[in-house]
């Protein structure tokens, strides 16, 4: 029989909260995390709110990691990775573990500061410190690092759905018996290029992100980090581990279409895969935690995808991002944090600043503005990202 | 024992004299480089997709369609949903980023970016313009691991290969020539003569490949990623045996071992104590054929063991070595062998 895996430690250094706690209270009562921009000077942007997390003092969580050393991306990976592992009541240990954290950007602030520097003063031989920390590999190294266990350590760099194939990844590595414990999770950093380049595709919001409302604007680039605990359900079991929720399955498609436009047909195909793969029927499904960017385009192909594999009476599907902003590489991260918390926890983490319906949308629940009191049996992660990299997640009540 | 075989290589190395910079244009290191100055993405791909898709990204372009091409896989819609990518990187093209980025502080309004070239700062804009241009719509990966990128790859490849989430997967990375990338170097490694390329391998199923009629040209025996102390020779040795027991292969049966130099005196000093206490045999270096490859390097050692192995028709007993590591902290161990006998 197949191994089964559990989750068993949440670690969300967030805008919404640090550590589990925090995180789940806030997913409940639908608080907002987005804020006029401090970390680069907004002058010229007429879009200036994102979704920082200006409570991050990466000294105060970090036991081994010298923040000096290391650029912001990996200190929210690293420390995301301590609360959840402390979350989890696991010692750390290397042996039969993996680490496994997605990312966007990488470590886009020490890049912007080499532009910078490059713009201002000519090309020449950079600081040593931002050509020490600029490499998205270190991610994974920062937490194992932190963590202080050497075993297998992957930065998944698939964008935006960068926290399932990371949390995929180590289930992957779980079932076939590589490992039996692993770190998963993502990080990202709110950083100048990004937002700038959300501000000329025109899919910035002004000051909410709305995902499925009518008037839907666009994104809040946002930031954080997100670890899960993953081990076997045996393991979990035998050292009495408080378990979140089962890991079911997960499935990966690509659309081989557009760099940036995502596709339903791609999304539903991996939905249906996604499904296939955890053994289970769409009619058992009682929550999606959307991928819901809030842009007109994504919230719409998500929403005909969901309905060609649901039917015109989908489950209710919530977008966490009207909350957090767009956190990159964590986003699907915190959206399976979400997911396990829901089941946990049992209720549907809502969709804040949901005002007018979208007739487009016909036959979706958002979860409007408010959470939702409810059993949570399987629920679905989905992750989408450029370069057409599609990732969904399954998790269920473990029985 | 690993099973997945290696049934095509696409490769694009730089031309076999390094350069130094031509004078004019954007300021150069003045330590010459191996460039691919024969790269004609334009004539390779057309102009569109030279156009709108940075260096590092036609050069992995190139390398997955002589990969394809080698391995005779035609692309259908019976297929394409089996067949995916995971290339390796260190973060995505600095070059890209950095150009595209450059807008926010040279033009009037700090988002007068160029929307066009917006991908080409996503770490995983390779691997999806792979998939875009050869219509590959299985699982599409980027993994960042720096020096180990081409391994850490090959890594995810297996493991995505082994839970049947596809076939067959174009596993390699890229790495350009750029100003950035030049400059960073310049820092970190004063002096290193840097190179440029792709690498793409074919990597399936055995099962995979019989019922598609190739032959495979190479296995993969296993291969090992990890995070560790790499100034400790005893855990460069511990992580080259653990990587040939996987592999049921004795130390004495090792005919190729590829190292890279990382530029760190005390890490290349146990890398070579390491690797030394368990195989015998002289290392290979091709840092003076094609410079250093950076992310593109392992993998571009990865396809000259294969072609090694297919050239000179290997056992499945004997094995080549290809061994990366990154001063950061981490190292990682491809073994690989000439194919089994009953699917060659």
């Amino acid at each position: 029989m197949r191994r089964r895996v559990v989750v068993t430690g949440i670690g969300p250094v967030s805008n919404i909260g640090i550590g589990v706690t925090d995180f789940a209270d806030s997913l409940r009562s639908g608080r907002s995390g987005v804020g006029p921009i401090t970390s680069f000077d907004t002058t010229g942007f007429e879009r200036v709110v994102a979704g920082e997390v200006p409570g991050f003092r990466p000294e105060r969580l970090l036991r081994r990691l010298d923040p000096a050393r290391w650029g912001r991306s990996s200190l929210f990976a690293a420390a995301a990775a301590r609360l959840a592992v402390d979350d989890a009541g696991w010692l750390p240990t290397g042996d039969r573990a993996a680490v496994v954290i997605g990312t966007t950007s990488g470590e886009a602030v020490p890049i912007v500061e080499l532009t910078r520097g490059w713009h201002d003063n000519g090309y020449g031989p950079p600081e040593r410190g931002l050509a020490t920390t600029f490499a998205a590999s270190r991610l994974a190294l920062a937490v194992t690092q932190e963590l202080g266990i050497s075993c297998e350590a992957v930065t998944m760099a698939t964008a935006c759905a960068a926290g399932n194939y990371a949390i995929g990844h180590a289930f992957d590595l779980i079932v076939s018996g590589e490992v039996d414990v692993a770190v998963a999770g993502g990080a990202d950093s709110v950083a100048r290029f990004t937002h700038a380049g959300f501000h000329r595709l025109g899919a910035l919001a002004a000051q909410r992100c709305q995902p499925f409302d009518a008037r839907r604007s666009g994104i809040l680039t946002a930031e954080g980090g997100i670890g899960l605990v993953l081990e076997t359900l045996d393991g979990a079991a035998a050292r009495g581990a408080r378990i979140y929720a089962e890991v079911l399955g997960y499935a990966m498609t690509c659309d081989a279409t557009h760099p940036v436009a995502p596709d339903a047909d791609s999304i539903a195909r991996c939905m249906r895969h996604a499904h296939k793969r955890s053994d289970v029927d769409p009619g058992q499904v009682d929550y999606v935690c959307a991928h819901g960017t809030g842009t007109r385009t994504n919230d719409l192909v998500e929403s005909n995808a969901v309905r060609a594999v649901f039917g015109e009476r989908p489950p209710p599907m919530s977008s966490i991002k009207s909350m957090l902003g767009h956190t990159m590489g964590a986003a699907s991260g915190f959206g399976a944090s979400a997911c396990v918390l829901a089941i946990h926890h049992g209720f549907l983490p809502p969709t804040v600043n949901h005002l007018d319906p979208d007739p487009e949308l016909a036959g979706i629940d958002p979860v409007a503005n408010f959470s939702r009191a409810t059993t949570v049996t399987v629920a679905q992660n989905n992750g989408f990202a450029f370069g057409g990299n599609n990732a969904i997640v399954m998790f269920g009540r473990v029985r | 024992m690993n099973l997945s075989v290696f049934t095509g290589v696409g490769l694009v190395e730089p031309d076999p004299e390094p350069t130094v910079p031509a004078p004019g244009g954007v300021p150069l290191p003045a330590t010459a480089a191996y460039r691919a100055a024969g790269f004609d993405p334009v004539a390779l791909l057309g102009r569109r997709t030279a156009r709108f898709n940075h260096r590092s990204t036609t050069l992995a372009l190139a390398a997955c369609g002589g990969a394809l091409a080698d391995a005779g896989i035609e692309v259908t819609d019976g297929n394409a949903d089996g067949i995916g990518v995971t290339l390796g990187t260190t973060c995505g093209s600095l070059a890209g980023t950095v150009e595209f980025g450059w807008d926010t502080f040279a033009q009037e309004r700090p988002h007068q970016v160029n929307p066009a070239t917006f991908p080409n700062s996503v770490l995983n804009t390779a691997a999806g313009a792979a998939a875009i241009r050869f219509g590959l719509r299985g699982p599409n990966s980027t993994v960042a691991a720096g020096p180990l990128a081409g391994l850490a790859a090959l890594r995810h490849a297996e493991v995505t290969l082994r839970a049947h989430h596809a076939d067959t997967i174009l596993v390699g990375a890229a790495e350009e020539l750029s100003a950035p990338l030049a400059w960073v170097a310049e820092t970190l490694r004063p002096g290193v003569v840097l190179g440029e390329g792709a690498a793409v391998l074919v990597l399936e199923r055995p099962d995979v490949a019989a019922a598609g009629g190739r032959t495979p040209v190479a296995r993969l025996a296993a291969v090992v990623s990890r995070a560790e102390d790499v100034r400790n020779p005893d855990t460069v040795a511990a992580a080259v045996t653990a990587a040939l027991a996987r592999a049921e292969a004795p130390p004495g049966r090792v005919r190729l071992l590829a190292l890279r130099h990382t530029g760190d005196a005390v890490v290349d000093a146990a890398q070579v104590a390491g690797v030394g206490a368990v195989v015998s045999i002289e290392p290979t270096h091709v840092e003076d054929r094609i410079g250093d490859c950076a992310s593109a390097h392992a993998a571009m050692q990865l396809a000259g063991v294969v072609r090694t192995i297919r050239a000179e028709r290997w056992p499945a007993a004997d094995v080549a070595l290809v061994v990366a590591v990154d001063p950061d902290g981490a190292l990682a161990v491809a073994v690989l062998s000439g194919p089994a006998g009953e699917l060659s």
